[in-house]
C-alpha cells in the first residue's frame, strides 16, 4: 500500500526549491519585458520566444514538476523511486537548459542552443518518462491517472517538437509549423490536460463541490489526444480544413471545461470564498474567453497573438498556478510539520492572508495594464513593473512559508 | 449496500457537517456554530471509533497484517485530526473566526486526503477481503453506537 504516508513523498525542501526557483524566473520575465517590450512586433521575434520561455520553462515547468513530485504520492498513491536525487538532477538540468536557451536566443551564440537542446531534453523528457513509469504502477486507473499519463506523454512529445523547432530555427518555413505544433501540444496536451486531471480531484475535495461530469472525466483526454494527432497529420499533409477543425475542437473542449469548472465552483458547498477561489474564477474566465477568442481568430483569420497569450498564458495558466501555490504551500508546510510531531504549527500562519490578497490585487492591476498596452503600447512598462512587484511578493510569501517551517522545526528541537 | 459504500457515504456526511459549521462561523453566529460543530465532531469521532475498534481489527485479523501497515498510518492520521479538533474547540470557545478558518482549512484538506486514501485503497482492500461477511458487517456498522 504505497503512498499512504508522507515518507513516500519527497522532503519538504524539494518542492519548495522548485517553487522558489520558478518565482525567480518571474522577476527575470518582468525585467525582460521592460527591456524588450517595445521592440517586439510579433511572436516570432527571438526576444519574444525568449520571454515566452522564461515564463513557460522558468516558471510554469518548475512549479508543475515540483508539485507533481509532491502530489503523485498523495493523490495517485505511488512513490517516485530515489526521488531526492532525481529531483535535484532534474532541477539542475532544467535550469541549465532554460538559461542556455534564453542566452542563445538573446545572443545568437550557437553553442548555447546545443546546450539548451541537451539539457532541456534530458530534464523534460526524462521527467516525463520517469513520471509515467511511476504512475503506471498504480492499480487504480481512474480518470485522473489516465489523464496524467496522457499529459506526461504529450509533455515528452511536445519537448521533441520543441527541439525539432530549435534545430530548424534559422528561417526554414517548417520551423514555424513545428513551433506551432509544439505550442499546441504543450498548451493542450500537457498543461491543460494536467490541470484538468488535477481539477477532477481537488475541486470536489478542497471546496466540497460536486464531481465533474463523467463525460468530461472519461472523454476529454481522448478528444484532446485525437485532435492533436489529427492536427499533426493535417499539418504534415497540408490539409488546412483538418487543421482548422482540430484547432476548433481543442478550443471548444477548453471552453466547455472552463464553463463547467466555473459552475462547479459557483455551486460548491463550502460557500466561503478565499484567495484561491478568486484565482480559480479568474483563471477559468480567462480560459473561456481565450478559447472563444481563438475560435473567432481561426474562423475569421485574425492575428490576435498578444491578446491570446495574455488570456491563455498569463490569465489562465499563470493565474491557476499562482492560486494553487496558495493552497499547496500552506498545506505542505503544515502537513510536513505535523508529520514531524510539530503540533503547534497552524496553516493560517504559514502565509499571511493579507500578503496573499495584496499580491493578488497587484497582479490583477498588472494584468489590466498588459491588456491596456494593446491600445497604448507604453503601458507595457507599467504592467511589467507591477508584475515585478507582484512576483516579489509571491516570492516573499513562498519564502515565508519555508522560513516558518524552519522556525517551527528549530523551536521543536530546542523545546524537545 | 457494501462496506465501502457505507463508509464513503459517512465521509460525505461528515464533510457536510463541517461545511455547515464553517457557514455559521462565516455569519459570525457562534451559538449556531457550536451546535453544528458538535454534530460534526461527534460524527467524525464516531467514524474513527468504528474504524479503530471494529473495522480495522477485523481487517487486520483477516489479512494477517496485525496492527501495522495501512491501518497504522490511518490511525496516526486520526490522531492528527483529533489534535486539530481540540484546537478548533478552543478557537470556537474564544470566538476567533480567523483562527477557526485557518484550522478548519487544515482539517478539511487533511480529512479529504485521508478519506481519499481510505476510499481508493483501504476500503477497496477491505471490501475484497471481507466480501463474504459484507451484510453482517454493514448491519453492525449501521447500528454502531445505538
Amino acid at each position: 500500500m504505497y503512498g499512504l504516508s508522507l515518507e513516500q513523498a519527497p522532503p519538504y525542501k524539494i518542492p519548495l526549491f522548485y517553487y522558489m526557483t520558478g518565482v525567480v524566473y518571474l522577476l527575470l520575465f518582468s525585467i525582460a519585458i521592460l527591456v524588450f517590450g517595445l521592440k517586439i512586433d510579433n511572436r516570432f521575434y527571438y526576444e519574444a520566444i525568449a520571454i515566452t520561455h522564461i515564463l513557460t520553462l522558468g516558471f510554469f515547468t518548475h512549479i508543475m514538476f515540483g508539485t507533481l513530485f509532491q502530489m503523485v504520492p498523495v493523490i495517485i498513491g505511488v512513490a517516485y523511486a530515489k526521488v531526492e536525487s532525481q529531483a535535484k538532477m532534474i532541477l539542475l538540468f532544467l535550469n541549465l537548459g532554460t538559461l542556455s536557451f534564453i542566452i542563445s536566443l538573446l545572443t545568437s551564440v550557437k553553442i548555447f542552443m546545443h546546450f539548451a537542446m541537451l539539457f532541456l531534453g534530458l530534464s523534460v523528457i526524462y521527467f516525463a518518462l520517469y513520471s509515467i513509469i511511476t504512475i503506471i504502477k498504480t492499480k487504480d486507473k481512474n480518470p485522473t491517472v489516465r489523464t496524467f499519463i496522457t499529459a506526461l506523454a504529450f509533455l515528452a512529445i511536445g519537448a521533441v517538437f520543441g527541439i525539432l523547432a530549435l534545430l530548424q530555427l534559422g528561417g526554414i518555413s517548417s520551423t514555424m509549423k513545428f513551433g506551432d505544433l509544439h505550442l499546441s501540444i504543450m498548451i493542450f496536451g500537457w498543461v491543460f490536460m494536467l490541470f484538468s486531471g488535477v481539477a477532477y480531484k481537488i475541486l470536489p475535495m478542497f471546496y466540497v463541490a460536486r464531481e465533474y461530469p463523467l463525460f468530461i472525466k472519461n472523454c476529454f483526454y481522448i478528444i484532446i489526444s485525437l485532435s492533436l494527432v489529427s492536427y499533426y497529420f493535417s499539418m504534415i499533409y497540408a490539409f488546412d480544413v483538418g487543421m482548422t477543425i482540430s484547432k476548433i475542437v481543442l478550443a471548444s473542449v477548453a471552453f466547455v471545461f472552463a464553463v463547467t469548472t466555473i459552475r462547479i465552483l459557483k455551486n460548491r458547498k463550502r460557500a466561503r470564498s478565499d484567495i484561491t477561489v478568486k484565482f480559480f474564477y479568474f483563471a477559468n474566465t480567462n480560459l473561456a474567453l481565450g478559447s472563444l477568442l481563438w475560435i473567432v481568430c481561426i474562423l475569421f483569420g485574425l492575428e490576435l497573438d498578444f491578446l491570446l497569450s495574455m488570456t491563455i498564458g498569463l490569465g489562465f495558466i499563470y493565474g491557476l498556478i499562482n492560486g494553487m501555490l496558495y493552497k499547496i504551500v500552506p498545506f505542505l508546510t503544515w502537513f510536513h510539520l505535523s508529520s514531524k510531531s510539530v503540533f503547534d504549527a497552524e496553516m493560517s500562519e504559514v502565509i499571511k492572508i493579507k500578503w496573499m490578497k495584496i499580491q493578488f490585487y497587484i497582479f490583477m492591476l498588472s494584468f489590466a495594464f498588459f491588456i491596456l498596452a494593446l491600445v497604448y503600447r507604453p503601458f507595457v512598462f507599467v504592467a511589467a513593473i507591477l508584475f515585478f512587484i507582484s512576483s516579489t511578493l509571491l516570492l516573499y510569501n513562498i519564502v515565508s512559508g519555508y522560513l516558518y517551517h524552519s522556525k517551527m522545526i528549530k523551536k521543536a528541537v530546542v523545546y524537545g | 449496500m457494501t462496506i465501502k459504500d457505507f463508509m464513503t457515504h459517512h465521509h460525505r456526511g461528515c464533510d457536510q457537517l463541517l461545511v455547515l459549521t464553517e457557514d455559521a462561523v462565516d455569519k459570525k453566529d457562534f451559538t449556531d456554530a457550536v451546535v453544528k460543530y458538535k454534530d460534526f465532531k461527534d460524527e467524525t469521532l464516531k467514524h474513527f471509533d468504528i474504524e479503530e475498534s471494529f473495522l480495522f481489527p477485523t481487517f487486520e485479523e483477516k489479512s494477517g497484517m496485525g496492527g501495522c501497515g495501512p491501518t497504522q498510518v490511518m490511525r496516526m492520521e486520526h490522531e492528527q485530526v483529533r489534535m486539530l479538533l481540540d484546537k478548533l474547540d478552543d478557537a470556537l470557545l474564544q470566538n476567533e473566526s480567523d483562527r477557526f478558518f485557518g484550522l478548519s482549512e487544515s482539517l478539511m484538506i487533511l480529512l479529504q486526503q485521508h478519506n481519499a486514501k481510505e476510499e481508493q485503497m483501504l476500503y477497496t482492500m477491505m471490501q475484497n477481503l471481507l466480501s463474504q461477511q459484507n451484510d453482517e458487517i454493514v448491519e453492525r456498522l449501521m447500528n454502531y453506537g445505538r
